[in-house]
């Protein structure tokens, strides 16, 4: 695989797309087309039955699975990815949802390329989401091994979508070894805190113009989302806010519609904010020397 | 007429107290169970058993709720009669239980109450919301520790292994048959224990994840827990410790001795307690009290839960077989209104005829 990004949404055909119907809007990384911007994470539901009826309704692009047990032992299943994979295989069969293996619980590349491999068997697979953490408490990721695991990842011919921070330099070379995505996050993992670092983001959107991102994590609010897509950025992924809410199934909706709402809106075009009020009907009997 | 003879494959908590209840209304029982009689592996013989519908609500059904409200009742009556039966003594602890979250994780105290409040329950009074100095008279040991915290008032719990021991000695003693070691194989729905063939009136299926061969959708979840004991350090009642990525408790056994669990892994892999696991287990011990850091270590153990795809018990009637399963992280917070709800489902299942004891 060669170094450079292979990454063929072009930023520039969503542009022109306000005339066109909204399924022309399609999200592509890689060269394939996923079929929503909302992610949405497969741990911490109450069963496996509360998380498939909150995946209906959410009705994600991907899937993300820990393939790694706590236990760190083997991949076998349970069969709780019995239930994930039944419903990705009647969700895939009608083009939607795809299974993201993730390497979550990984300190190093050596770890994460090692389990990257086996979730690639386990899960018949080549995407990635590449996870190597470098603060247990804080899970922030591991820019200096992401990289390197990235690096590695590429050259073996996986797809691999990292979870990084928003740091503009660390995007770039993660996009110049061959990821068609970055994941930036929005806050720590499971705070639900929203976009913490706006202006960061936003130097990384105008900077890597054509570059699939996604902001991965932290994100606790369906506005929140809404916010990211507004912006520009091309999908979330999360997990925590949908599978901890008292009703995880009325969560995922509302999430999907504010993904809907931001993404529209973006397209849409915002207006710039202004300083001073500028009332929307002229008022023309009441010139403005009458005002006190 | 015969004596109705009733064969149950699984001798944990549910299908000991189903074969005690059959044995006392006059039933003949044989309770056929895999294991070895002093090497235990029922998933009761390593819960906690706490009967706390109330801490469990975030992650329960409308139905575990409800059927857990119902056995918190029945328990009392439940251990009387088995006193009763069996001439020992034992009981059924009722102090409530006791949550608690640091400081830093005052949002796992929020979302339970977010919990709480979607379910109708913000002003029920089994639940007494506590500050700093109430934590510090429910629980000396916790003083000054907590700001805030939650007592499910009504929530109790039972010293499960000497439980399982003595119902496994009452059904004996009431004329029923405990067999240990019998592996049982249900096949063509004849059933046989050991490759020998079973002859019974009715069959009650209460392996728990030994019944994987016969139902599919049941998975077991991995769980892991520490036995420790300490003379310096008392606690009276089971205490949560809510955490963001953890669900921690530790329940009194007695003796100075506590159990401190429980992880919860999607695995069904039932080798020793990981250090990982441990380390977590420990770490949130000492934050409840750095006293406990003298304390030994009698025990570490691992098993699984039995679950089904939506985490709810489930009776299945079939013939002359009844199945029941899927009681998960639930069992002592299930069995009793369990037990009710089978004798209002399954016809021959009549435990009311307490008069006719042939024993």
């Amino acid at each position: 695989m060669s170094d450079t990004p292979s990454h063929t949404y072009d930023r520039s055909s969503t542009a022109l797309a306000s005339d066109e119907s909204a399924s022309s809007d399609a999200l592509v990384i890689d060269g394939e087309v996923i079929a929503g911007r909302l992610w949405l994470g497969s741990s911490m539901y109450r069963s496996p039955d509360c998380m498939l009826q909150a995946l209906d309704a959410g009705q994600p692009g991907f899937v993300t699975a820990s393939a790694r047990r706590q236990t760190a032992r083997q991949i076998t299943d349970n069969g709780y990815w019995g239930c994930l994979e039944q419903w990705l295989g009647q969700s895939q069969q009608q083009g939607k949802a795809r299974i993201l293996p993730n390497t979550a619980g990984c300190n190093s590349a050596s770890e994460a390329v090692l389990l990257a491999n086996m979730t690639r068997e386990l899960f018949e697979t080549d995407w990635i989401k590449l996870e190597v953490i470098g603060d247990d408490y804080t899970l922030q990721p591991d820019p200096f091994e992401l990289l390197e695991a990235a690096r590695e990842l590429n050259r073996q011919g996986f797809k691999v979508l990292p979870y990084c921070t928003e740091d503009l330099v660390l995007c770039q070379k993660l996009l110049d070894v061959g990821c068609p995505a970055v994941m930036p996050w929005g806050a720590p993992i499971g705070t639900g805190r929203g976009l913490q670092n706006i202006a960061g983001l936003m130097t990384l959107r105008e900077r890597l113009q054509d570059a699939v991102i996604v902001i991965d994590a932290g994100l606790g609010k369906p506005s929140q989302a809404a916010q990211a897509l507004e912006l520009g950025f091309d999908a979330v992924l999360l997990n925590t806010a949908v599978a901890h809410s008292p009703d995880p199934v009325a969560m995922a909706k509302a999430f999907a519609g504010a993904v809907e709402a931001g993404r529209t809106a973006h397209i849409a075009g915002l207006m710039a904010e202004r300083d001073s009020a500028q009332a929307s009907t002229p008022v023309l009997d009441m010139p403005f020397w009458h005002q006190k | 007429m015969a004596t109705m003879h009733i064969a149950i494959a699984g001798g944990g908590l549910m299908g000991s107290l189903i074969a005690w209840q059959l044995a006392r209304s006059g039933k003949r029982v044989t309770v056929l169970e895999k294991c070895d009689q002093h090497s235990p592996a029922a998933a009761g013989y390593t819960a906690a058993a706490m009967v706390a519908p109330y801490s469990e609500r975030p992650i329960s059904d409308n139905d575990v709720f409800r059927l857990g409200q119902r056995s918190l009742a029945l328990w009392p009556q439940l251990i009387a009669d088995l006193n009763q039966d069996s001439g020992e003594r034992h009981r059924f602890h009722q102090n409530g239980s006791l949550l608690v979250a640091h400081p830093a994780d005052r949002a796992e105290m929020e979302d339970l109450e977010r919990h709480l409040t979607r379910h109708g329950l913000e002003g029920d009074s089994a639940i007494e919301r506590l500050g700093r100095q109430r934590i510090g008279e429910l629980e000396p040991e916790l003083k000054n520790r907590f700001d805030q915290g939650l007592w499910m008032s009504t929530e109790g719990h039972l010293d499960n292994r000497p439980l399982l021991q003595m119902l496994h000695r009452t059904i004996v003693s009431l004329g029923g048959e405990v067999c240990y070691g019998q592996m049982v194989d249900t096949d063509d729905r004849v059933w046989k224990a050991n490759g020998q063939r079973i002859n019974a009136d009715f069959y009650l299926d209460t392996r728990g994840v030994g019944a994987q061969p016969d139902m599919p959708q049941l998975r077991g979840v991995r769980g892991e827990v520490l036995w420790i004991q300490t003379s310096e350090v008392r606690i009276s009642r089971p205490v949560r410790l809510l955490h963001p990525r953890y669900r921690l408790y530790l329940v009194p056994k007695g003796e100075s001795r506590y159990i401190l669990g429980a992880t919860e892994l999607e695995s069904d892999d039932r080798s020793p307690v990981t250090v990982r696991s441990a380390l977590e287990l420990l770490s949130a011990l000492y934050t409840l009290s750095p006293r406990f850091s003298e304390a030994s270590i009698l025990e570490m153990s691992s098993n699984l839960r039995p679950a089904l795809p939506h985490h709810r018990p489930e009776i299945v009637v079939d013939g002359n077989v009844v199945s029941v399963n899927g009681l998960f992280r639930h069992g002592y917070l299930l069995a009793p209104a369990l037990l009710e709800r089978l004798a209002a489902q399954v016809e021959w299942f009549d435990i009311s005829a307490q008069g006719n004891r042939s024993a």
